[in-house]
């Protein structure tokens, strides 16, 4: 795992640091892969301005 | 005082005390005597309370009584007990997180919930045990040690806010604050047998709560029942411009159609790869038979998908992990090694996410809303089992696996800011809790709060009581 974290994150760990955090490492790619891979809007028409869902809550009619 | 309240068979729900009190039957100063004889016997168990606040509680309760001898009633919550996630300012008493890092720290103010619930009438018994800094499913802490399951003390009783739930199931108050960001009321709630409700994002205040994920941070009740968890709520919900992210909207009468029933009501039955992989199978049994009773309360019930389930957990996972390292940013540069392992693990991962792919998340967040207006607008409310994996062993070797599958079906729904409640759905062979998990329409608190009470009045899992109870 010492040489795993060397080579992915360029850091020099003990090995129980790297045990704790290459595995989560990993998956964390994993979840910015699955991201990756939803069409954004504003990357299918750059003339739409990009939101974050903040407002979404706001503008729910009331029930 | 008239009425005594001595054994474990005197023990009241929150709504059946509030009666009692109101009518004079039982003094406020009885109830808290009760409940603190019961933590000096049976928290030693279960680790539920870190901090037992007698003193202060004596004296509200003796203050509620004189308020009632004096005409004065405050309302439903007059005079009963609650405890607070330790993760919450009630003032006077240490808030740590459940951290090293806070070693130290008194609260000079009540949280805006706490203070409302005071307001009510309720009464402080003490602080509870937390994951550190809301960070993890397992409540095994290097500051506290273990909470235990209630029913089962060899296993985990779910986090983070598993103090919150284990005092609850164990009877050691009648309703206990907690807080969710992708799961950690739901989650303790279906594991310890009891419920767990979180209004809308923006719903309750976190005006004095230790934050985790600001854009996803909500307070939530846990009870015995849900009548006693939607009382809590209401008393808590609200706005406060002490909470820049606190909804300035009407807060909706959640008791009033409580025992309406839900015939016509149209509820989605969430399906799909995401939610069905590596499911329980007798969380799966359970999940069934839940659907079946709703069918039968009149409940029309139909499956639904959400497609972006996997993208939404992610969007979920990667923005709580960005903000909980921006929140933890000047202690884990100043004195990381006062963290426990696996919160400084988790705080060093973060460091690896770039601010492009935490905007992306965020992105990702409104195609998410999209989608899920899309499927609330043919449904009422949706529903899935709270956890897809049984509790596991309380032995510090819970797998990352088990951590996915104990929040995968809660952080979809709470990223974009739904309301959603657990209520107790079963138990497995083994005798551990399953719950069922219903979600709303952003602000229709009501209607999710009123499906899980006709459930629960259709089913006897709310009735029973852990081994340790008594």
């Amino acid at each position: 795992m010492q040489a795993v974290a060397r080579e992915v994150l360029g850091l020099d760990l003990t090995e129980a640091e790297a045990a704790a955090l290459v595995q989560p490492y990993l998956g964390l790619q994993r979840l910015l892969r699955t991201l990756e891979e939803v069409p954004l809007p504003f990357s299918q028409d750059p003339f739409i301005s990009p939101g974050t869902g903040d407002q979404w809550l706001d503008a729910w009619p009331e029930p | 005082m008239a009425g005594a309240v001595s054994t474990h068979d005197d023990w009241l729900d929150l709504a059946t005390a509030s009666a009692l009190i109101a009518r004079r039957e039982v003094t406020a100063a009885a109830l808290v005597d009760f409940m603190l004889a019961r933590i000096e016997r049976i928290n030693p168990k279960v680790n539920a309370y870190v901090a037992v606040l007698a003193d202060a509680a004596r004296e509200q309760a003796a203050a509620a009584d004189e308020e009632l001898a004096q005409g004065r009633w405050r309302g439903p919550l007059h005079g009963v007990t609650f405890a607070v996630k330790d993760l919450i300012h009630v003032a006077g008493a240490p808030t740590t997180g459940g951290s090293r890092t806070l070693g130290g720290y008194i609260a000079t103010r009540d949280a805006t919930a706490v203070a409302r619930l005071r307001a009510a009438g309720a009464i402080v018994l003490g602080k509870l045990h937390t994951h550190e800094l809301a960070g993890g499913a397992t409540s095994e802490s290097e500051l506290y040690g273990r909470a235990r399951n209630p029913w089962n003390t060899d296993y985990i009783p779910g986090g983070s806010s598993g103090g919150s739930a284990v005092a609850t199931a164990a009877g050691l108050v009648h309703g206990a604050l907690g807080t969710d960001t992708g799961g950690s009321v739901r989650m303790p709630a279906a594991f310890c047998g009891v419920v767990g409700l979180k209004g809308t994002f923006g719903r309750v205040s976190r005006s004095g709560v230790l934050a985790r994920s600001w854009t996803m941070d909500h307070v939530g009740s846990l009870a015995r029942t849900v009548r006693d968890a939607a009382l809590l709520f209401q008393a808590m919900a609200g706005h406060d411009s002490a909470d820049p992210y606190s909804s300035p909207r009407h807060v909706p009468d959640v008791m009033g159609g409580l025992e309406e029933g839900v015939r016509g009501l149209r509820a989605g039955v969430v399906t799909g790869e995401f939610f069905e992989s590596g499911l329980d199978p007798e969380i799966g049994t359970a999940f069934e038979q839940a659907v079946g009773t709703l069918a039968s309360l009149g409940v029309a019930t139909r499956p639904v998908r959400f497609d972006l389930a996997a993208a939404a957990h992610a969007a979920g996972t990667i923005i709580t992990l960005a903000e909980a390292a921006s929140s933890q940013d000047e202690a884990m540069r100043t004195a990381p090694h006062e963290f426990g392992a696996d919160i400084r693990a988790q705080l060093r991962l973060a460091e690896f996410i770039t601010a492009r792919q935490y905007l992306r998340a965020l992105r990702v967040r409104a195609v998410v809303q999209k989608e899920l207006e899309d499927v609330l607008r043919d449904v009422d409310v949706l529903v899935t089992p709270t956890t897809s994996a049984m509790p596991t062993r309380s032995d510090g070797t819970t797998s990352a696996e088990s951590l996915v599958l104990f929040a995968r079906n809660m952080r979809p729904f709470s990223m974009p800011g739904l309301p959603a409640i657990s209520v107790p759905a079963g138990f497995s062979a083994g005798g551990l809790p399953i719950g069922l998990q219903i979600i709303g329409r952003p602000f229709d608190e009501p209607t999710i709060v009123r499906t899980a009470h006709a459930y629960e009045r259709a089913t006897p899992w709310h009735t029973r009581v852990p081994p340790i109870y008594t």
